[in-house]
């Protein structure tokens, strides 16, 4: 198809809620298509700008002064220009909308509306305001409320199966009254999802009418003793995927000026990882660390499964995640003393100017200390989502409607392949920073390959693929994914100070051999020069991948990083001690080569 | 040469306002287009009816829901006053009895047997909307309401509160609000500070009826002693603080930027219109201070600075927005054209800049505002 329409050139953008990334793809004399260049601007959905496409623009600018290809003309990108300008085809995604912040109504606070504020927290959103019966406000300050809140989406239930109608009608008119406008108004309208008594749906429809995007679920309180919560929790997922991340203003113009039609980001991203996962036959997970959500894939024996988690991100939410997390979880990951109000203080500010970056070090590793705890939550949510709502009708109990029933579907042993992308992951200054960070989040066990989206262009490929899947395999291959590190990582009974494993590298120049200690980072720098093969021999207590105390021997993969062994166990568990903890982070960092400071400076 | 991005704050001199009020519930327009009204006045009304308080009947009386109507005194219309009896049960030949009393004044709306609640709807009550605005009224529907008027305009980075109005007064230009500084002169007023202000200088604020409080910069724990919680989403506004807070520069200990407080000084002794809402967020909502200063006419000289995407060039005066050098002002001296390295080892797109201080420094071009 590439060849028939002689496609030259290729413009991607994806526009996120902090920044617009573009990039361009051009066809080589050799007839290969490479990756020419990326240039990146601020996302413009705020005022004065109020319009996606400014920042756009302004991206492809940044990139044609790189590129020195001329791309821009007139405020628009060209396109079916000569073959030393413009492109042939422009194709964007988009998470500009950001984050879901939800409302719930229900008709008792103790009932109903607390099974759907369950069902709304477990797809990922935060819940502004919940507005029941017995709340206490009169109308009137409900309808000021929904109106200042400007919810994304609205879960309404209320009702056992045959109970009370009257009230829901009744919330449905306050609802009417209170015509909740989306943060952007321009081409949805709120979805309202129905998850209450079904008797009154056809009146609650009757009443709200064509105002409102109403959408019928399974009641998430049929009866006062069960809850379902899983048809909710996925009509929330679906309708912020397809209706609420993608909207920005100027979403109808960008509509106009692309070659296809815009895709969600989660979408094309996880477009690339199920191909990944399908021709490689192996399980892969991957997350996208975004400024107002991030998004974890898997493809695990052939199941693939997305989530959004829509309130942990690293601009618009990062404080939401300082918050969920708590700061002596960020903390525990610095190399340095830091307080709560150093903490804080740099995350509200990067929240109130979320296109800022670290200039310091100091900043940088404070934010990959949230980055960690950001891809622990979404990691978490994704395991949840995988497994735990499967079961549909539970018995209402806080603890039942969170805890994974049964055998969790995705375990961090069986991942082959773990990529990570996003701006903290893609960007990171050093590529052994990007690894450390995805060791301390992801925690995998045995062997895993390590990737990183060399410059945050996954999505910018996926929907690439629906058109041209051949050109986006080919640069997914040449320009996208870069093997970071191979990890090997230990569990089992680590006992402190003595060896837990013999490790053998061969290299045509003859063996070396290495004892292992627990509590440790070892990276193997050979691959960089030659391929190699090792040789692992854990302690009969210990585990490498195989089993308890079961010797393999494999190949490694030429890599950025290189070998990277981890003997810190699992889970991996930090010293109490402030300063030992600060040691260890340090003698971790200096052992990956994260950073230079001195492990006892 | 690229652009540059602010947060797009605006603060104008002097620009057309205009405010959509909407009516209450049922409510009618009090005004009608071309009337002058002040910040004050009310622009529409409602008589509303009063908040529904449900009574978990069976559940006190300890019946299952079916066999709750039998045991109550009261019936659906019925007018009942706040501690009046609705029903009661006796077990074990009257040695435990159980009463139902009503916790409000209202009359009785619905008895359920399904779910076992008695349903309380208490009186209606007048509701009003306020111009919030001191100008003139520009269009008025079934829902709504405009106030328009010129005025000059501040926008801050974060608040806290809802809509006000006070007189403005600087009580401290460049060092932070402390005790000292409030007096009972402070009643009523919005009080400006140049820096920062301490949890025990608001608490004394509060003691002063102090009705807003303008400041650069906060602390976190500051926020955090106010509203007792981490902010996690920031969407604020309807904090019942006795206040309402804007800070116009950002967290931690910040210098307020010379032109806004040179425009609140021009102004102090003047009546404002104020409101701490935040939604931060895609869709962003700043909190405001708006000074009318001429009553409304279709001008067409007010005059917004709100930005636009502003080139920068050579000599370009900027704010820089991070640390190390957050909250500096400086000129711009080089615009590499290539991305440079920087301390975090990050290869960005930089600036080379004179600070006010006389340093020169490189800045990422991301941490920088353009302030011409």
């Amino acid at each position: 198809m590439a060849e028939e329409r002689k496609i030259n050139a290729i413009i991607a953008t994806d526009c996120g809620s902090t920044t617009t990334k573009v990039i361009l793809i051009t066809r080589t004399p050799e007839g290969e298509y490479r990756l020419a260049g990326r240039g990146e601007a601020p996302t413009t959905v705020e005022a004065p700008f109020d319009d996606v496409t400014i920042g756009v623009i302004n991206a492809v600018t940044e990139l044609q002064e790189i590129t020195g290809r001329k791309l821009v003309e007139n405020g628009k990108i060209i396109l079916g220009g000569d073959s030393n300008e413009g492109a042939d085809l422009y194709l964007s995604t988009s998470s500009a909308g950001g984050g879901l912040q939800m409302a719930v109504i229900g008709v008792v606070a103790s009932l109903s509306a607390e099974s759907a504020q369950r069902a709304a927290l477990g797809a990922g959103a935060i819940i502004i305001d919940s507005f029941t019966y017995d709340d206490g406000r009169t109308e009137q300050d409900r309808v000021e409320r929904i109106r200042h809140i400007r919810p994304d989406m609205v879960l309404f239930s209320g009702g056992t199966e045959g109970g009370t109608t009257k009230h829901l009608v009744e919330m449905a008119e306050t609802l009417l009254m209170a015509d909740p406008k989306p943060r952007f108004g321009e081409l949805f309208k709120v979805p309202v999802i129905f998850a209450g008594n079904s008797e009154a749906l056809p009146l609650v429809t009757d009443v709200l009418g064509k105002k409102v995007d109403l959408i019928k679920v399974n009641n998430v309180r049929p009866t006062m003793e069960e809850e379902d919560l899983n048809d909710a929790g996925q009509a929330i997922h679906r309708l912020f995927l397809e209706h609420v991340m993608a909207q920005a203003p100027g979403y109808e113009k960008l509509m106009s000026w692309v070659s296809v039609p815009i895709m969600p980001t989660p979408s094309a991203f996880g477009q690339c990882i199920a191909a990944v996962g399908e021709k490689e036959k192996i399980n892969v997970l991957a997350a996208d660390i975004g400024g107002a959500t991030t998004d974890v894939f898997s493809s695990v024996n052939g199941r693939f499964t997305r989530t959004v988690s829509a309130n942990y991100g690293m601009s618009y939410n990062i404080c939401n995640v300082v918050k969920e997390a708590g700061f002596e979880n960020i903390l525990r990951w610095l190399p340095f003393e830091s307080s709560v109000n150093e903490l804080w203080d740099m995350a509200l500010n990067k929240m109130i100017r979320p296109t800022t970056i670290p200039q310091t070090a100091r900043e940088l590793l404070i934010e990959q200390a949230i980055v960690r705890e950001a891809l622990r939550l979404s990691f978490a949510h994704h395991m949840r989502l995988a497994g735990g709502l499967k079961g549909i009708v539970r018995q209402r109990s806080v603890a039942e409607a969170f805890e994974q029933k049964g055998a969790a579907v995705i375990n961090a042993g069986d991942m082959d392949l773990i990529i990570g992308s996003g701006g903290a992951l893609s960007h990171a200054p050093r590529r052994r920073q990007t690894a450390l960070i995805m060791l301390d989040s992801f925690e995998p066990e045995g062997i895993t390959e390590l990737d990183v989206d060399s410059i945050f262009m996954l999505p910018h490929l996926g929907v690439l693929s629906s058109v041209e899947p051949d050109i986006a395999l080919e640069v997914l291959h040449r320009d996208c994914l870069i093997p970071i590190a191979t990890s090997l990582s230990l569990k089992g009974q680590l006992k402190e100070k003595e060896v837990c494993a013999e490790l053998t590298i061969n290299t045509p120049e003859g063996e070396t051999n290495y004892k292992l200690y627990p509590g440790r980072l070892y990276r193997f720098t050979e691959t960089a020069e030659k391929l190699f093969s090792f040789t692992i021999r854990p302690d009969r207590e210990v585990d490498a991948g195989e089993g308890p105390g079961v010797e393999y021997e494999r190949k490694a993969r030429f890599s950025a990083v290189g070998l990277v062994i981890d003997t810190r166990g699992r889970p991996l568990v930090l010293p109490d001690d402030p300063k030992e903890r600060i040691r260890k982070n340090r003698s971790w960092a200096k052992a990956i080569g994260a950073f230079d400071m001195e492990e006892d400076s | 040469m690229g652009n540059a991005f602010t947060p797009g704050l605006l603060i104008a001199p002097r620009t057309a306002v205009t405010k959509t009020r909407k009516l209450p519930l049922g409510g009618h327009a009090t005004v009608s287009v071309g009337d002058i009204v002040t910040h004050d006045q009310t622009v529409g009304m409602a008589n509303h009816q009063g908040p529904l308080t449900l009574v978990r009947a069976a559940e006190i009386l300890e019946l299952d829901n079916d066999r709750m109507e039998k045991h109550l005194s009261c019936h659906v219309g019925d007018i009942v006053e706040k501690d009046q009896l609705l029903g009661e049960t006796s077990h074990f030949f009257d040695l435990v009895r159980n009463e139902c009393r009503s916790p409000v004044k209202g009359f009785i709306e619905e008895i359920s047997p399904t779910n076992g609640f008695i349903a309380i709807r208490e009186p209606a009550t007048i509701l009003e909307v306020s111009a919030y605005l001191s100008g003139t009224v520009t269009r008025v529907s079934k829902t709504d309401v405009d106030v328009s008027c010129t005025a000059c305009v501040i926008q801050g980075i974060f608040g806290l509160g809802g809509e006000s109005s006070g007189e403005i007064m600087i009580v401290s230009e460049d060092e932070d609000i402390t005790l000292e500084n409030l007096t009972e002169e402070c009643e009523g007023k919005i009080i400006v500070g140049g820096r920062s202000i301490e949890k025990d200088a608001i608490d004394m604020a509060k003691l002063c009826k102090v009705k807003g409080i303008v400041v650069a910069s906060i602390e976190h724990k500051v926020i955090h002693d106010i509203l007792g919680e981490y902010i996690g989403v920031a969407i604020t506004g309807q904090e019942n603080l006795g206040f309402t807070l804007i800070v116009t520069e950002g967290f931690g200990k910040l210098k307020m930027d010379s032109r806004t407080m040179e425009l609140l000084k021009q102004h102090k002794g003047e009546t404002a219109s104020f409101n701490g809402s935040t939604q931060i967020r895609a869709g962003v909502v700043r909190p405001e201070v708006i000074i009318p200063v001429l009553e409304y006419c279709e001008s067409k000289d007010a005059k917004s600075s709100l930005a636009v995407a502003k080139e920068l060039q050579i000599g370009t005066r900027i704010r820089i927005i991070r640390s190390p050098y957050f909250g500096e002002l400086a000129e711009v001296t080089e615009l590499p054209e290539q991305p440079e390295a920087i301390a975090t080892e990050a290869k960005v797109r930089v600036l080379k800049a004179k600070l006010d201080s006389g340093e020169t420094a490189t800045i990422p071009r991301a941490n920088v505002e353009i302030i011409d």
